[in-house]
């Protein structure tokens, strides 16, 4: 896919947000914990990219791919001190950064029309995901929801929907 | 038991995910060989993992940190084994991820426990990863309704698939 049609693919920025979602499924959250976690997750983020924006010239090249993981690194070990959450959440975190930033792609891209809205739609999917385990799990005793089986078919509305709305947009 | 469920179908969806990117759809019996030595590189990265984590730092690090110690451990060591071996960042996270839940989560067990629970968790991911892969092969073949197609459908399959694996369980 050429670079121009990849910026405006909506496909692609979606299948990117919905993977996001997959490695924290190991941490089933309540609600307000997922709340706090996609606000960590949105503004790590957003504050990653800018970190590296200003940076990234004080970095060799080589070094650039082991900056990002001991930043990564960082940002898990005072999260899991200060706040308790099991690292898993940083497996999102790379996935959405490290690619964009060792490739430089970041670089090319324009913030508010790519990077702001892929993080708010991660950091609201995850909200999403934790509201409605626990109102499935907690208030309708449907434990299915609380297990991988619940959370796919979740997954898969959210990208119904979103694909369902997709010639709306193009008109 | 839930967790590991949850890490073997979630990191399992995003390998066969990738892989299908990169080499096109599964077709046919003998493309099985490619997941197999995947999972086996898995196997032994994380027995790796496991086996320095025991016997180096569980010697130097006290007990109330060795938790906090394994995070950073994890992810450098799991970074480190991929850049020789040249695997894709997915990869890198299913291992991190398998060292951290089987360090963390089974604290109490012995080695020769946490060595077989990490072959489990390896056997699980590449079970999951080719039932997925053989079955989106098929799915391109398949009349299914144009909103479901590509990732709803894929996601569907996934959770038919989890539920499966969550029945031979109970």
């Amino acid at each position: 896919m050429k670079q121009s049609e990849e910026k405006t693919d909506p496909a692609s920025f979606l299948t990117k947000v919905v993977l996001v979602a997959l490695p924290l499924l190991a941490a089933r959250l309540h609600f307000q914990e997922a709340c706090f976690l996609g606000l960590v997750l949105c503004l790590s983020f957003w504050g990653s990219l800018l970190f590296f924006y200003f940076t990234e010239r004080l970095f060799p090249k080589p070094a650039l791919a082991w900056a990002v993981l001991a930043w990564i690194l960082a940002l898990g070990e005072i999260s899991w001190y200060a706040w308790g959450f099991k690292p898993f959440w940083v497996a999102s975190l790379t996935l959405l950064l490290y690619d964009e930033i060792v490739t430089g792609k970041y670089l090319e891209r324009e913030f508010f029309k790519t990077y702001f809205w892929e993080g708010l739609y991660a950091g609201t999917l995850v909200v999403f995901l934790g509201a409605f385990q626990e109102v499935s799990t907690y208030h309708w005793f449907l434990q299915a929801f609380s297990q991988p089986t619940g959370i796919f078919l979740l997954l898969a509305l959210a990208v119904l929907i979103w694909q369902s709305q997709m010639p709306a947009r193009e008109s | 038991m839930q967790d590991a469920l949850f890490l073997i179908s979630g990191f399992g969806f995003l390998l066969a995910y990738e892989k299908s990117e990169e080499t096109g759809p599964y077709s046919g019996r003998g493309d099985a060989k490619p997941f197999l030595i995947e999972g086996l590189h898995l196997l032994w990265q994380a027995l790796l993992l496991i086996l320095v984590y025991e016997f180096a730092l569980m010697r130097w690090v006290p007990s109330e940190y060795q938790n906090e110690t394994a995070f950073p451990f994890f992810l450098s060591s799991a970074y480190l084994l991929n850049r020789v071996l040249k695997k894709s960042t997915s990869f890198f996270l299913c291992v991190f991820g398998m060292g951290v839940f089987v360090v963390i989560n089974c604290a109490e067990f012995s080695l020769w426990q946490r060595l077989q629970k990490a072959g489990g968790f390896a056997a699980g991911i590449v079970f999951f990863e080719i039932l997925l892969a053989g079955l989106k092969d098929k799915l391109l073949f398949c009349p299914v309704p144009r909103p479901l197609k590509g990732l709803p459908i894929l996601f569907v399959t996934a959770a038919l698939l989890a539920l499966a694996l969550r029945g031979l369980f109970v």
